[in-house]
């Protein structure tokens, strides 16, 4: 299952948490927000890639073609 | 002319029959059958309903026969009631397994919402399971509007040559008033209760069911109240012809009521909570007739009742079985919480129930009268 | 679906919860992004396990004379009211009820769209009832 992916992107959301901190308090918030906004785009690029299984899945399933 | 002969010859020999002795018995038959024939008894047996027709030969009754119907036991009936009730009941049953798995695809779609109340998209889904629904059950209760009809308008005819044969036959008895009265009264009460019932009240039925299907679209516009002013005065006007009929009946004193026995109550009971809709004033009409029906002794009479039961039950049959399957998937879908597809489908056995009820009514007409014309011929002799 | 897939899922909704709630604090938009990627997987093991029960009640329809046409229809409605129903809940969840209720109007449309012949058969019916 994909099970990891949602591990993965609670990793890059903690990872995302974490460097916005110390990059704040390194008195650089530009970078800060270009990080944040790095990190929400590789998580959609990667969900958009579940959703669409998930929209297979149920087109299969439910003959919707 | 010739009939009045003929019928006269017949009722030398019929009432005398107890003071003879047994010699004479074995003739009787031979000479039964030969009145009965010149009295038209076959013109009589082509008017019997085509449904009627195919279990007497079964139950091997289709003839008027002395012997065989003294030999009348309920064994005899119960292997032709028996295929008569797996053939009706087979086909429905698939159909209540789809209506079944319906229910269940709602019920998923009721889970995936966390709102109390109905979700826009649960209401979208339901309707389109109550179109599925709808055409999957809207042809049987065609079917059984149409078979009612039919089999109401069938018995009425019948009964139009069976009075006038079988009053005829008493008439000559020694009451040619009365029994003429009695005669005209009970054909034009059949006559006007199968006309009522089946021209106004069963399209009436229909009408409301269609009101039903589309108030069950648009739940906002609140059909619900027109439909049931319809239904309840569907019920109500049954209720009061049945009332009006027994009630002259009783008038004329023809109709003793029976003794309370245990049976009796059970049976008045019974009739009470099964039949819906006019269910206390047939239990009543039931107690009218229980004195009169203990009075069934003469050959054409007892055909006459045995013909109308079994015209009457196989499409009573039909009716009850998609009652029974209505109710059961209106209870599915209110246990699941699909509102809309329960109402529709609580529509449809109202308008089922209705029927049955029709049915009952007028079958129980039919005796009635039966046994008051053989009262009124026996009360002479 | 087995007990242990089911397992799996609990779990799964648990763990996710969790996370969800701790990011929240810090970086609210991944708590949402996460809690959206849950429920997908979530779903798609739930969609997965409904098969078997779809199939079934294919089966048992096949027996009855419903033409396939009406029951196909019933299925595509059944899997529209899925799908907008997951986006419905998810944009309340973030607080766009605005756009939750456009996808829900979409979702309805589409399911309209869909059982147009179905309609057009019962009017028949209802026109044969009046008659």
């Amino acid at each position: 299952m994909e099970i990891d992916l949602i591990f993965r992107i609670a990793a890059i959301g903690i990872i995302v948490a974490v460097l916005d901190q110390v990059l704040r308090r390194a008195d650089r918030p530009e970078i800060a927000t270009m990080t944040t906004l790095a990190g929400v785009i590789a998580v959609l690029l990667m969900m958009i890639a579940e959703i669409n299984h998930l929209f297979e899945t149920v087109k299969s399933v439910f003959g919707l073609y | 002319m010739r009939r009045l002969m003929v019928a006269l010859m017949l009722l030398l020999l019929l009432f005398p029959m107890p003071v003879r002795a047994e010699d004479t018995e074995l003739n009787l038959e031979g000479q039964m059958e030969a009145q009965l024939d010149a009295l038209g008894a076959d013109e009589l047996l082509r008017q019997v309903p085509e449904e009627a027709r195919e279990y007497l030969q079964e139950a091997d009754l289709f003839e008027i026969d002395l012997k065989k119907l003294m030999e009348l036991t309920p064994g005899k009936f119960f292997p032709a009631l028996g295929r008569m009730f797996w053939n009706t009941v087979k086909r429905p049953s698939r159909t209540l397994a789809a209506m079944l798995a319906v229910i269940l695809l709602c019920a998923l779609l009721e889970s995936m919402r966390d709102t109390v109340g109905e979700s826009a998209l649960s209401g979208a889904f339901q309707t389109v399971s109550v179109l599925c629904i709808l055409t999957a059950v809207a042809t049987p209760i065609l079917d059984c509007i149409v078979r009612t009809t039919n089999t109401i308008q069938q018995a009425a005819f019948f009964m139009l040559s069976f009075i006038p044969m079988f009053s005829a036959a008493m008439i000559s008895a020694g009451q040619p008033a009365t029994g003429a009265a009695y005669n005209l009264f009970l054909l034009t009460t059949c006559q006007v209760v199968s006309q009522v019932v089946a021209q106004t009240f069963i399209p009436m039925m229909a009408v409301y069911l269609a009101f039903c299907i589309c108030g069950s679209f648009v739940p906002e516009l609140n059909v619900a109240s027109v439909a049931s002013g319809i239904r309840s005065m569907v019920s109500w006007a049954m209720g009061l012809l049945l009332t009006i009929f027994v009630a002259l009946l009783s008038i004329q004193s023809m109709l003793s009521h029976g003794a309370d026995g245990v049976g009796v109550k059970a049976a008045k009971f019974l009739i009470n909570s099964l039949v819906p809709a006019v269910g206390s004033i047939l239990s009543d009409a039931y107690m009218a007739a229980q004195g009169a029906l203990r009075l069934v002794k003469t050959t054409v009479g007892a055909y006459g009742i045995v013909v109308a039961l079994f015209t009457f039950l196989p499409t009573f049959l039909y009716v009850a079985v998609w009652y029974l399957i209505t109710r059961v998937v209106a209870l599915a879908g209110d246990i699941v919480g699909a509102e809309r597809v329960s109402g529709i489908l609580k529509a449809c056995s109202n308008v089922l129930g209705l029927l049955i009820a029709a049915i009952f009514c007028f079958a129980l007409l039919i005796i009635i009268s039966t046994s008051v014309v053989m009262i009124a011929g026996l009360g002479a002799g | 679906m087995e007990v242990s897939q089911l397992f799996t899922l609990v779990g799964v909704g648990l763990v996710t919860m969790i996370m969800a709630v701790t990011l929240r604090q810090y970086r609210p938009e991944f708590a949402l992004l996460v809690s959206l990627v849950a429920g997908v997987v979530i779903l798609i093991g739930v969609v997965r396990g409904i098969l078997p029960v779809v199939e079934q009640v294919q089966t048992i329809f096949q027996s009855t004379q419903m033409p396939a046409a009406y029951l196909q229809v019933l299925f595509k409605a059944l899997g529209i009211c899925f799908l907008t129903q997951i986006a419905c809940d998810a944009c309340r969840d973030a607080g766009e009820g605005a756009i939750g209720a456009k996808v829900e109007l979409a979702g309805k449309v589409a399911v309209l769209v869909i059982s147009l012949p179905l309609f057009v058969q019962v009017l028949t019916i209802v026109r044969g009832l009046l008659v």
